[in-house]
């Protein structure tokens, strides 16, 4: 065989790995680096918080309560001392948190329902669509309460109840997509060569499935942040003295009054986050997959 | 000698994308006079789609564009022409039948519907007229019981049926120009055997003139008058089907004919065309196919060749050709 | 080189599909996608097998190997009898039998590298050490002409063509002595065609492998095979070696086929539609010969009774009534 025929235009082709290319995609839209920037601040802010917080999360100055702006505290104080920055940079930890281990814990269990329910079809597809169904018809919010008079309050539980209730969408997109992936040549080719079931659902279809996850994932992270300022907010989220925005923003109705920005700022913190992981997601599907563009 | 019905000259078409500029088309001329039928064959990458997309005007802009040239409709150049101008000439003065039936017709539409809604719009015919049209044109491509059939979708007929309802409706307005683009290789066989027969018979009854775009050396011979072959975006050679297959000046012609199977070509290993088709960002330099020329010399390595034209009328890209003993004059 | 034994037989093979409709009333229909087919292959041959769409052709290669378990009939492969075999009882057979695919796109995972595919046949069959594997995938690309050099890359990078030959370096991995190459050419474009057609016989030689070929390209089939077999809506209707089946053809349907190509011979007849209409559908075959409804020589017997496939001339069988008188 001459070389000839083997001859790849090397130079064309520079290390490009799947990934690669898609980075490269994101980096084109602007505001799609402007939300990862944001997104890796909040990080950084949420690991460091007890070297960047001026003050530590639960300290009292009780000099200056429910003060506004001033130089000694950046965005002013709540009801009983403590600063509200501090408090807004303690926060984040706790929306980082539940959007990465509820939504963690939403698509373990998702994914595996999904694509056992897609790759096997029949009745186990019937048995599990029904679950899902029963799942998917309460209304989240209402579920994620339900569950927290049932386990408690805690950050902990708040984990499980949102993750428990958000399985259903990952389910739901990753068995279309493991249904469609499915028929392509390469699984029989798996199986040709002896792979089983289980082996082929791990090598092939969940890896095939990333780019959706990672989508799933990043629209997620919002409304699993909203759902915790929300139970927070209704006091069933974060005990104090631990901050949460929607903690944050349930005790300052009451003292709208006194200082009115005491529930702005954690408001704007909020919507940004919320923002930034949906804008990104937005740009991280088209980046990774321009195929899922109806997601 | 026949007028001329469609005459490209110089077009060029480049697409812009994030990887560079793919020039998939570049100075391309050509002409089919009336009632003539042209073949344009080659490879992928070789631009014929591109080609009739342009005619057309469907280029997809951005990131495609339309560089240069001149498309002469009947003595007039439709390039400048406007959208809503443009509009009115497809499926009325050119109609084009595609490759896969089943995405070419709209899935939650009758066929009837479909033929009736081209002659509506073009011919102005009422809702009676044009689905009595509808009826006589699927007659008239060999659909059997066509008041019943008028009436169903694109999923309850076969994939020869398909290609049968897209032959109506591109010839119902009675264009002067069909443009085929692939239109059987999805299609068995035995069934090809029937849409090509149809083709030439329609084209015969309603003196319509054919671009037929395909990769199948085999098509081209049956169908058409003359051919035209292009690589990587460039015409190579160009003359009657006759003439071309029966003595191909292009190294390229050539080696495309030798490596098809056929049972005369018996038990030895096939003929190769060694390399692929070049990637239209990354051109070579000089002549376009020189990295795979058997024939390659060292002028085709440094400098692109021109078209050469035959005083018959042939045509070809090549460097082996072009002394003035050969009676013909280069091209610029 | 020839053993006396075929490597693969099949005896009267049925592969139907039930279709479930959704009235209960109604009585369940099948799709016949094979019907009845008894065949050989002899070790070291290449059987191709043409046809049509809805003929039956990819459906019968992949019961051949087992992809799929035959409705009735009986698959021998080397002397065993594989027709109940159990998947697990398959696996370790997955050696012997591969399979190549028509689409380079959908055939190698787009996530995988080239390494990767090609290795994976050793992590299902659990053999040898990693470093035997890179080894192994090495040999494997150079046999198929691809530089080990890119061994790294990923799939999207390689044209249709190299993507084919990662394709038959997969299905080389297990050392099988039984390859079905199902349309291995027909997405790829002619001039890269020759080139694989041209490896895949080479192949054949240096590794000692059986094919069996399929595609609706007579004349490739012509070129790769030693016997054809010619399928029709689930049915052998003729099957000869090469040659014969060419120059000689009896049944009346394979008539029509050859004379449908089109060619560039230019001092033939111009193209003329050899058969009428189209084909009936799988789930209603008619009572008779599959091809009495388009037949331009149909009789009354075609009509009532199944022609079954027999000699017709020596090494030559037929599935036609009428065969003799016609040819």
């Amino acid at each position: 065989m001459s070389k000839k025929s083997q001859a790849l235009p090397v130079d064309t082709v520079k290390f490009s790995s799947f990934y690669h290319d898609a980075f490269l995609r994101l980096r084109k839209d602007k505001v799609a680096v402007c939300c990862l920037a944001f997104v890796i601040l909040l990080i950084i802010v949420a690991v460091f918080a007890p070297i960047i917080a001026p003050y530590p999360e639960s300290y009292q100055d009780t000099s200056s309560i429910l003060s506004g702006s001033s130089s000694e505290h950046l965005l002013g104080t709540d009801e009983y001392g403590r600063d509200i920055l501090s408090r807004i940079i303690y926060g984040s930890r706790v929306s980082l948190m539940v959007g990465v281990v509820a939504e963690s814990i939403a698509v373990v269990i998702g994914v595996t329902m999904g694509a056992l329910a897609g790759y096997y079809g029949g009745k186990v597809d019937m048995v599990i669509s029904r679950i899902i169904e029963v799942f998917a018809s309460f209304p989240q919010i209402l579920f994620a309460i339900v569950i927290m008079f049932v386990l408690g309050t805690g950050i902990i539980n708040v984990f499980f109840a949102i993750g428990f209730v958000g399985w259903t969408s990952v389910a739901r997109v990753i068995r279309s997509q493991v249904m469609q992936l499915k028929s392509n040549e390469y699984v029989e080719a798996a199986r040709a060569s002896g792979g089983g079931n289980l082996a082929i659902i791990m090598r092939h279809l969940i890896p095939n499935c990333l780019s959706t996850i990672i989508v799933i994932i990043t629209m997620e992270i919002p409304a699993d942040i909203m759902y915790e300022a929300s139970l927070s907010f209704l006091g069933l989220g974060v005990q104090p003295p631990q901050s949460s925005w929607g903690e944050m923003i349930n005790k300052a109705r009451t003292y709208l009054r006194a200082n009115p920005t005491y529930s702005i700022y954690p408001g704007i913190a909020l919507v940004l986050t919320v923002l930034a992981f949906n804008l990104l997601g937005d740009a991280l599907r088209d980046a990774l997959d321009p195929k899922l563009k109806n997601l | 000698m026949s007028e001329k019905l469609l005459d490209v000259k110089n077009l060029s078409t480049y697409f812009y994308t994030n990887e560079g500029i793919v020039y998939a088309l570049d100075d391309l001329s050509f002409s089919v006079k009336k009632g003539e039928t042209l073949g344009i064959v080659g490879e992928s990458g070789s631009g014929k789609s591109v080609t009739v997309l342009s005619v057309m005007r469907l280029i997809q802009s951005p990131p495609g564009k339309i560089v240069s040239g001149q498309i002469i409709m009947n003595g007039e150049d439709i390039l400048p022409k406007s959208k809503k101008e443009m509009k009115a000439i497809r499926g009325d003065k050119i109609a084009m039948i595609f490759q896969e039936p089943m995405t070419a017709l709209n899935p939650v539409f009758t066929i009837g519907s479909q033929i009736m809604e081209s002659l509506r719009i073009h011919q102005g015919m009422s809702k009676k007229q044009a689905r009595k049209k509808a009826i006589e044109m699927l007659g008239k491509v060999g659909i059997p019981l066509p008041e019943k059939r008028v009436d169903e979708y694109p999923h309850q007929l076969s994939g020869g049926m398909r290609q049968r309802v897209m032959i109506a409706i591109a010839l119902c307005c009675n264009p002067e120009l069909l443009i085929c683009d692939e239109p059987t290789t999805a299609l068995d066989v035995t069934i090809q055997a029937q849409i090509l027969e149809l083709i030439n018979d329609l084209k015969k009854e309603f003196n319509t003139s054919v671009l037929m775009i395909t990769h199948d050396l085999g098509v081209v011979a049956q169908v058409s008058d003359n051919v035209l072959v292009m690589y990587a975006g460039k015409e190579m050679e160009y003359g009657s089907v006759r003439q071309v297959f029966q003595k191909p000046l292009h190294p390229y012609t050539r080696a495309l004919i030798d490596s098809i199977p056929t049972v005369e070509n018996d038990r030895e290993l096939l003929h190769v065309i060694e390399g692929m088709v070049p990637s239209m960002s990354k051109l070579p330099g000089g002549c376009l196919f020189h990295p795979r020329c058997e024939r390659c010399m060292e002028i085709c390595k440094a400098q692109k060749p021109e078209l050469y034209h035959f005083k018959d009328g042939r045509r070809v890209r090549c460097w082996l050709y072009g002394k003035e003993e050969d009676g013909g004059d280069s091209d610029e | 080189m020839n053993d006396s034994l075929p490597l693969l037989s099949l005896n009267n093979v049925r592969k139907w599909f039930p279709v479930t409709s959704s009235k209960l009333s109604e009585r369940k229909s099948y799709v016949r996608a094979v019907n009845d087919v008894s065949l050989e292959i002899k070790k070291g041959e290449t059987l191709g097998i043409v046809g049509e769409s809805g003929c039956g052709k990819t459906t019968l290669g992949r019961t051949m190997i087992r992809m799929y378990k035959p409705t009735g009939g009986q698959v021998v492969f080397d002397g065993k009898d594989i027709t109940d075999y159990s998947d697990k009882q398959l696996r370790p057979l997955r050696k012997h039998m591969q399979i190549i695919f028509q689409d380079p796109y959908s055939s190698l995972d787009p996530r995988m590298t080239v390494s990767d595919i090609i290795a994976e046949p050793f992590v299902f069959q659990k053999l040898y050490t990693k470093a035997e594997r890179k080894e192994r995938v090495e040999e494997l690309m150079a046999l198929c002409g691809l530089d080990p050099i890119y061994a790294r890359r990923y799939a999207h990078e390689f044209s249709g063509g190299q993507r084919q030959r990662i394709g038959i370096a997969r299905a080389l991995a297990l050392t099988p002595r039984f390859i079905l190459c199902d349309e291995p050419v027909s997405a790829l474009d002619v001039s890269i065609q020759s080139q694989i057609i041209n490896l895949l016989k080479s192949l054949q030689e240096k590794v000692n492998l059986t094919y069996a070929f399929i595609s609706h390209n007579l004349n490739v089939v012509y070129h790769i095979s030693d016997r054809i077999a010619v399928m029709y809506l689930g049915y052998v209707v003729e099957l000869a070696p090469r040659k014969e089946l060419y120059f000689n053809c009896l049944h009346p349907y394979t008539k029509a086929l050859l004379k449908s190509i089109p060619n560039i011979d230019f001092d033939s007849e111009p193209i003329k539609a050899q058969l009428k209409g189209d084909l009936p559908s799988p789930l209603d075959l008619p009572e008779g010969c599959a091809f009495c409804t388009r037949c331009p020589h149909v009789k009354e017997r075609c009509r009532r009774e199944v022609p079954s496939l027999r000699e017709a001339e020596p090494n030559h069988q037929v599935a036609c009534h009428y065969a003799e008188e016609l040819g």
